[in-house]
């Protein structure tokens, strides 16, 4: 809080930003308020109109190329409030446009800019700094990640015979990545995951890194960290040469 | 006046028209072919052409959400596009300049279409001004536009009838049909193009990409 | 999910029809698997394998709304709890609109969500995801019984 915004960088982002669709949606809305009914938080809320689609992206992104990325601190704050606190980004609103307007992009391009300025939920910025720091978002260690792993083997194997939760193994068919939120929490998801494959006789494995399939930093924003994560996984892939990568529930 | 009006001034608006959207496709085109291939490795002609018809069409869910609006901006584009086009008085302006002609509207069914067409526009101002989700979107350049569109049909209207003076009436028409004219390729109005695009794009993206409708 | 979906049709794993799921279910669309990715008719084609009542939520597949947990929304913690409880109403309403008490979702952020919007809005409706219908539901063939008789 009152530290300067850095205006040039804004400025740069969303210049960056402004590809020909983006310049043809921000001229294009006819402010007819024909999404207003698609999204859910407009409904949820009845029907107040600041939690319409249009009006949110009008107030956020929309505001900040009117004003050429000279906005304050203020307004960023408020633009977080909005642009994460009102939208889950969830693109309804694109099917029921007329124009085709895809303000979920519009949204997720503003939170990029917050961003840039540090300005990010808390719980967000730290499933950041996670995954910079262990590669996964709760920040598990690659140690507990696989005593977890045989933690659930032995104990999913004394149900089901023979059953195996083949780590690192190269060339499986399938490489599978979970939601760290499963280890963390629900460690019994990754045993019955292996239970379905193993029944199923499928040639699958699992790696002991770049497991956590999911990206919250492409919720929060942060492309850097985004690129990150995903080339992670894929690294992992190619290390293992597997032929598929599945992704959890 | 009325010569200068009629004669060079709609030479140029018909090329502010034609070129201003020719100029705005080709930048945009231009631009897109830099920063959007995203768009184009993914665009898809059948779900681009579906998403436009879905939405030309009234066969959308948004259409059904909104029944009363929708036949209202449907017949508010129709006669839009119609009336000018096949206008008995403008039939004879087209043949005496071209020699082409077609198919016109008998002048009182004209009359009363001017008139559904003002009671339309009525209606979009007044439901800027009621509905709470279209009022916080509006801005003062919506009502502006719709009050240009609405000026061609109203000084029409009042020519034809030759109630206020007549010969003012005319030149005020061809000036605010030439306004018109002039903002399309500029305001939002664009959207009589754009809006291909625009559809073509979400179409494809939704469709080509992930399987899934816009409509 | 679209190998769940796979191996049940290839008969790679058998659902025990004793088992199968009496009580009324419905199905959460995740937004990143059936609007934002074509796995909409993957959910309901597992789900044919698995339930006897399946209620469809209106509106439904890359139509649906989204669970309200998404987004971030549930990383971002207890600061935003309240407001993901509110805006979570519609959602809450669709599925008190199926009578449905299971609700599947393949997604670990509507879970979350949704397992909170029932406490919030008195839903009385479970969430579970395939992996654990699945596995509860399966035969488990005769070489994959535990050897010894292992004490329960
Ligand atoms: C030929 C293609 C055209 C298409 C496909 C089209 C489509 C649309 C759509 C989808 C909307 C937004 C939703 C709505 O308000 O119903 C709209 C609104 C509008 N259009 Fe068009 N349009 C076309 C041509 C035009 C032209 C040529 C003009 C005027 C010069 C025009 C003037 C307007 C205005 C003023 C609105 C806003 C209505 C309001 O204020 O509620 N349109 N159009
Ligand atoms: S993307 Fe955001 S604004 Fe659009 S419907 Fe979803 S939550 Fe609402
Ligand atoms: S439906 Fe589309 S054109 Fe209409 S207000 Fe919403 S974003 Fe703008």
């Amino acid at each position: 809080m009152g530290e300067p915004v850095n205006t040039e960088v804004i400025k740069e982002r969303l210049d960056a930003a402004k590809s020909a669709r983006m310049k043809m949606w921000l001229e294009l809305c006819a402010h007819c308020g024909l999404c207003a009914e698609s999204c859910f938080f407009y409904l949820a809320h009845d029907k107040d109109p600041t939690y319409m689609p249009s009006y949110k992206v009008i107030k956020t992104l929309g505001e900040m190329y009117k004003k050429k990325g000279k906005v304050s601190r203020e307004f960023l704050e408020e633009t977080l409030d909005i642009a994460w606190g009102k939208c889950t980004v969830c693109r309804r609103c694109s099917q029921f446009c007329p124009f085709g307007i895809d303000m979920a992009l519009m949204i997720s391009t503003a939170r990029g800019i917050c961003n840039t300025q540090g300005v990010v939920p808390e719980g967000l910025q730290k499933a950041v700094a996670n995954y910079w720091a262990e590669g996964n978002q709760m920040a598990m260690t690659k140690e507990d990640w696989l005593e977890t792993c045989t933690w659930m083997e032995s104990e999913t194997g004394e149900e089901i015979a023979g059953l195996k939760i083949p780590m690192d193994k190269e060339g499986a068919n399938i490489m599978y990545t979970v939601n760290a939120r499963e280890p963390m929490y629900y460690p019994q998801d990754i045993g019955m995951a292996a239970t379905i494959f193993h029944i199923a006789g499928e040639d699958w494995t699992m790696s002991s890194e770049g497991w956590d399939d999911t990206n919250l930093a492409m919720f929060a924003g942060d492309t850097k960290c985004m690129t990150h994560v995903v080339k992670q996984t894929y690294d992992a892939a190619i290390r293992l040469k597997a032929k598929n990568i599945a992704i959890t529930e | 006046m009325y010569e200068f009006i009629r004669g060079p001034l709609l030479w140029v608006a018909f090329i502010v028209f034609i070129a201003g959207l020719i100029y705005r496709i080709a930048a945009l085109v231009n631009l897109s072919l830099k920063k959007d291939q995203v768009v184009y490795d993914h665009f898809s002609t059948s779900w681009a052409l579906r998403s436009i018809f879905h939405w030309l069409l009234p066969l959308n869910r948004t259409v059904a959400q909104y029944p009363v609006y929708s036949i209202m901006t449907y017949a508010f584009h129709i006669l839009l596009l119609g009336v000018p086009i096949f206008l008995l008085a403008h039939s004879v302006l087209w043949y005496e300049s071209w020699q082409i002609s077609w198919w016109s509207l008998p002048e009182d069914v004209a009359d009363y279409l001017s008139l559904l067409m003002l009671a339309l526009i009525l209606f979009l101002i007044i439901r800027r001004m009621v509905a709470p989700y279209a009022r916080i979107v509006t801005t003062a350049a919506d009502y502006l536009l719709l009050v240009v569109v609405a000026l061609p049909f109203l000084t029409g209207y009042l020519a034809y009838h030759q109630w206020i003076n007549y010969h003012l009436m005319v030149i005020l028409h061809m000036l605010s049909g030439e306004l018109m004219l002039i903002l399309i390729p500029f305001t939002k109005l664009s959207h009589m193009i754009f809006f291909f695009f625009s559809r073509a794009h979400i179409g494809s993206e939704f469709g080509e990409r992930r399987g899934t409708v816009t409509w | 999910m679209e190998l769940f979906a796979k191996y049940l049709r290839e008969g790679r794993i058998k659902i025990d029809p004793e088992k199968r799921i009496k009580e009324r279910v419905t199905y959460q669309d995740p937004c990143n698997l059936s609007r934002s990715g074509d796995l909409a008719e993957y959910g309901r084609e597992i789900i044919s394998y698995l339930a006897d009542d399946f209620v469809e939520m209106q509106p439904n597949r890359e139509h649906n709304h989204c669970c309200g947990g998404g987004g971030g929304f549930i990383p971002m913690g207890p600061p935003f709890k309240r407001r993901r409880m509110e805006s979570g109403k519609v959602k809450a309403e669709q599925i008190r609109a199926t009578g449905a008490t299971l609700v599947i979702s393949p997604c670990h952020n509507c879970f979350d969500q949704i397992r909170d919007l029932s406490k919030e809005y008195d839903l009385g409706v479970k969430v579970k995801q395939f992996k654990e219908l699945i596995t509860e539901t399966m035969i488990i063939p005769e070489e994959f019984q535990p050897k010894e008789e292992a004490d329960e």
